[in-house]
Order: structure tokens, then sequence, then C-alpha cells
């Protein structure tokens, strides 16, 4: 696997595919474009329409002040949608691991259940006593303590650092920990 | 990392703080019962337990059996201490008449 193909398939899976958004806007597009292409056929057919002879279709939407602003505001509505998911990164919360062999991609929960054990282990608390939340560049962690036993967050920092660095994510996180002022009575 | 780790059940840390009041109250330590609470991090102990009589006044007693828990609780538990409550509950004879 050379580098240009694993820099494209890491980005894959850390991003939305636009597929869906394309084919939704392309089935809003087509269908009053096959309902016209319909009403055509059967006027040259001289069959009696659907609903409406075709130049007449446009006639009521554009003429009919409700049906008019409707059809304007859906189409403004559709645009914003559209316009948003083609210009957003659409990242799905993970981040690749460093591995020599394997493009390794993880949910972003996993690291955040990975450095919270690393917090925990190192305050001597059970691992529900931290709680972590990952960013794509920051990780915040939070811990509980238990009563009467102060945990140093000095030991805590340098601790989940030490697992970031083992396992070097990209894009790199900085984790901060944070110790709640109220405690737990018992472990 | 240490491998291992050494931690204290809450139910030792109670019985503990409950044989330090209990000593200065002159009872045996099974007779009290201790509560703990949190306060900001730190424990918050509150003993409940009877006091012997002939060992000065009640109130003597019962604050010797703070101060006790204060100073001793976190030097033999190494938990903090925010604060020490101490409840009388009853009058004990100073020797407790063995049942036999």
């Amino acid at each position: 696997m050379n580098q240009g193909m694993r820099r494209r398939l890491a980005r894959r899976m850390q991003h939305r595919s636009r597929s869906v958004a394309v084919s939704i806007a392309l089935w809003i597009a087509a269908l009053p474009l096959i309902y016209l292409a319909v009403e055509s056929v059967l006027e040259l057919l001289g069959a009696s329409a659907l609903w409406q002879r075709p130049l007449q279709v446009v006639e009521t939407v554009t003429g009919t002040e409700a049906l008019r602003f409707g059809v304007a505001a859906a189409a403004v509505l559709i645009a914003a949608v559209l316009l948003i998911l083609a210009f957003t990164p659409g990242r799905l919360g993970r981040h690749e691991l460093a591995d020599e062999r394997m493009l390794v991609v993880v949910d972003d929960d996993v690291l955040a259940s990975a450095l919270s054990r690393a917090a925990a282990g190192t305050a001597g608390l059970q691992r529900d006593r931290a709680s972590t939340s990952v960013g794509r560049r920051r990780a915040d962690v939070s811990l509980r303590p238990t009563s009467g036993f102060a945990v140093s967050r000095e030991d805590v920092d340098r601790a989940t650092e030490r697992e970031l660095e083992r396992l070097d994510v990209s894009p790199s996180i900085r984790a901060r920990s944070r110790v709640e002022a109220a405690g737990v009575v018992g472990r | 990392m240490t491998a291992g780790r050494v931690t204290l059940s809450t139910r030792a840390i109670e019985r503990t703080f409950g044989a330090l009041a209990a000593e200065e109250l002159g009872v045996p330590a099974s007779s009290s019962s201790v509560d703990l609470h949190d306060e900001r991090g730190s424990l918050a102990v509150s003993v409940s337990a009877p006091v012997a009589l002939g060992r000065g006044t009640v109130l003597e007693a019962a604050q010797a059996a703070r101060q006790r828990v204060l100073t001793d609780g976190p030097a033999l538990t190494g938990a903090a201490i925010a604060s020490a409550r101490i409840r009388i509950r009853s009058l004990h004879e100073a020797e407790p008449r063995r049942v036999r």
C-alpha cells in the first residue's frame, strides 16, 4: 500500500460520504421532470392529462400565490441543506493510529475509553469514576475522587500524555484533566 | 507504573474511626457507629457512640474523641478528614458488667 492510497483510505474512513446527499438531491430534481415528461407524452398521444397539460402546470405553479411561495421556500431550504452538506468537512469523530503495516482508524469513543482507563488507573480509582470526551484536537478527562484521598492532577496528566504518545494518534490530541471538587465515599 | 495497589475499604475506615472515638469515650469499639460523607473531596466523619461514666465530663470525653479522630484518623488511614462530629447516644457505666 503506497502512501497516497493510504492517505486516501484514511480520509475516507474519517469523513462522511456525500453519496446519500447527492442521490437524494438528484431524485428531488428528477421527480418533477419525470412528471412533466409523462404529461408531455400523454399530450402528444392526445390522452387526457393526469393532472394538467404541461404548459398549464407551469402556469398554475407560477400563477397561484401560495404554491409559488411554497415551491420557492422549499427550494431555498433544500439549497441551504445541500450547501451545508457540501462545504462542511463531515468528520466522523475518528482518529488514525500509527501503525507500520496497517491502516488503523478508531472511533473517538475508543480513545476516550483508553484515556479514562489510563487516568483512573493512575489515580487509583475505579474505571467508572473517570469520564473523557474526545474532540478532534483535544480530550477532556474528568475524575471523581474518593473522599479523603486526593488525586494528583500532574500524575494523571502524565499518564494520559503517555497513553496518547503510545497510541500516536493523528490528528494529534492534547489531553487535559480535571479533578471534580466533590468526591465519592468508598470505592 | 508500579504494579498493584493498596486500597482501604470504606468499612475498614469506618471501623478505624469508630474504634478511635470509642477508646477516648471508654466504651467497646463495637458500640460505636460511623457515617462517612463527602465534604469537597475530603471526609466528613460522624461517630455515634455511648460514653462511659467517670472520665471527666461527657463534653470533655466527646471533645477528646473528636480530637483523636481528627489527628489519628488521617495518620492511620491516610484519608483527609474535613470535619468530625461526635454524637453521644447513651451513658454507660465505667466498667461494663460482664455478661456470662
